[in-house]
């Protein structure tokens, strides 16, 4: 009891209250106390990277057995996982094999799946855009000056679209994040308040 | 189905052919169209032409692979500028992928006769987002004690310049989200509010509209999103590279799309305006005993873009 619950209850109390005094306050004492708090918390964050690639090897160890080796994607997730952490820490993260991974493998595949998004998208503007009511209209509208606005062949052929998607940008648009900013600022702090002070027990497994 | 019915209901191939084209041919062979200078990214040149020259700067290299293409021209156009004035560069990373992307951008330094240790520096990756960004700001040699090549931190000579985030001229963040690293509110956070110390971002194409909020308030001093903010950069600094080459191809994919958009529309427009038949006219008009109903004729039924009527 006193190690799940009071235990770390007591221990986001006092990181909390420290770090968040450090930052408003110039107290040399609690400002040294805060750094090594901040220190610490990035010794663990390294820890819970080692504990999430074991929780990779995990899962996909558990998909190969269960599928009796058939599961080509957990396959090659393991096999890429363990060829890239043996290159890492042997033969070097600037080490041209290293650079072969990274460059030819890692760059191409993430880029590609990020390049999915010009065609998912463009179906879906194609699609979904169509001026069936006001609202709509609106947004079919705003979309495509947006998308005219931005690029220099767009701007050519209409020019008025660069200050429209300006003032889009600048005005519409900032007054919206504003408000979604400001009430997830507000919501964080609270949330926040309530790991502080023991109230939110979720965060350390808690109910 | 005729014309503007098929125009509602364009093969999805079609459209994934055209823009791959429309992609691949102006990257392949680029046409060089162009490019005109925006605000923004006048206001961030302008403003990283101020730094004192010979000072430091710290730039968070905060993107994964997927993001590479939008943000590592903006690194290089920007040190380009940077080397121009002989300005230090401290580099890090919240994402593992990070190091390498400023170990390859960093490399345009080179030309400039940057040695590193003393005129550039790249860290390496920060575990923690940031909490550990707060500590690096603190005191930098508590997080990195020793860098991306394994070089003792406290022994190189740029790191002997720099006790705090303070001691930078200006920090950037180049930036993809938040999601396993350290974000640009993060940024705005412990950089600018905690230390007084300018930042400029450079983020991806859907990141600007949610930051453009921190340029407005004054606690962004620059945004570049994206490619085009790139290849704008590149024409400033009169060193070309992947930004202007990727704006050709940009251009004519969101031509095709918004092209799409509007043939589509335009077949909706046709195939749901009533289809009015002469006998019906003389049917409808005043006095009339039999008015024809709104809908009546199957053609005047609304598609919408499934095919469905609604």
């Amino acid at each position: 009891m006193f190690a799940k619950k009071t235990l770390p209850t007591i221990i986001a109390f006092v990181c909390g209250v420290t770090v968040v005094i450090a930052y408003f306050f110039n107290i040399p004492f609690i400002q040294a106390r805060a750094q090594d708090i901040l220190k610490w918390q990035s010794v663990i964050a390294v820890f819970a990277l080692g504990l999430g690639a074991v929780n990779i090897i995990r899962i996909h160890v558990n998909n190969v057995q269960r599928s009796q080796n058939r599961n080509l994607y957990s396959l090659a997730l393991l096999l890429t996982f363990a060829i890239t952490i043996l290159v890492g820490v042997f033969a070097g993260q600037n080490s041209d094999a290293y650079k072969f991974i990274f460059d030819y493998i890692n760059v191409p595949t993430g880029s590609a799946i990020f390049s999915l998004l010009a065609f998912y998208i463009g179906t879906a503007a194609y699609r979904a855009f169509r001026a069936k009511n006001a609202e709509a209209a609106i947004l079919l509208l705003t979309g495509c000056i947006v998308m005219l606005g931005r690029v220099p062949l767009g701007a050519k052929i209409l020019p008025v679209s660069v200050p429209l998607t300006n003032w889009i940008m600048s005005v519409l648009n900032v007054g919206g994040q504003r408000g979604v900013m400001i009430a997830g600022a507000i919501g964080f702090i609270a949330v926040s308040l309530r790991i502080i002070v023991g109230l939110e027990r979720r965060s350390y497994g808690g109910e | 189905m005729d014309i503007f019915e098929k125009l509602q209901n364009l093969d999805k191939r079609v459209f994934y052919i055209l823009m791959a084209l429309a992609i691949a041919i102006p990257t392949i062979n680029p046409i060089g169209l162009p490019i005109d200078i925006t605000k923004p990214v006048k206001d961030t040149f302008d403003f990283v032409q101020s730094l004192p020259d010979g000072s430091q700067v710290l730039i968070g290299f905060d993107y994964e692979p997927g993001d590479e293409i939008d943000l590592s021209p903006i690194a290089e156009a920007i040190f380009h500028q940077l080397a121009s004035k002989s300005i230090k560069i401290v580099a890090l990373a919240s994402y593992p992928a990070g190091p390498t992307f400023a170990e390859e951008c960093l490399e345009v330094l080179e030309e400039y006769g940057y040695k590193y240790g003393e005129d550039y520096v790249n860290l390496g990756h920060y575990a923690g987002g940031e909490p550990t960004l707060a500590a690096f700001a603190n005191d930098p040699l508590s997080i990195f004690a020793r860098d991306w090549r394994g070089n003792d931190v406290s022994s190189l000579a740029i790191m002997k310049q720099v006790s705090s985030m303070k001691d930078f001229s200006m920090a950037m963040t180049l930036n993809d989200g938040p999601t396993g690293g350290t974000g640009t509110h993060e940024w705005v956070r412990q950089a600018v509010m905690a230390h007084g110390t300018p930042l400029i971002m450079g983020v991806t194409g859907v990141m600007a509209a949610s930051n453009q909020t921190y340029v407005q308030s004054g606690q962004c001093k620059g945004i570049l999103a994206g490619l085009r903010a790139a290849a704008e950069y590149e024409k400033l600094t009169g060193k070309k590279g992947t930004g202007t080459v990727g704006m050709d191809a940009q251009s004519i994919a969101h031509i095709l799309i918004v092209a799409f958009v509007v043939l589509g529309n335009i077949g909706m427009f046709v195939v749901r305006r009533p289809r009015v038949q002469p006998a019906s006219i003389s049917a409808s008009k005043p006095g009339s005993n039999s008015p024809s109903k709104p809908g009546s004729d199957p053609s005047s039924k609304p598609v919408t873009p499934g095919g469905e009527g609604k």
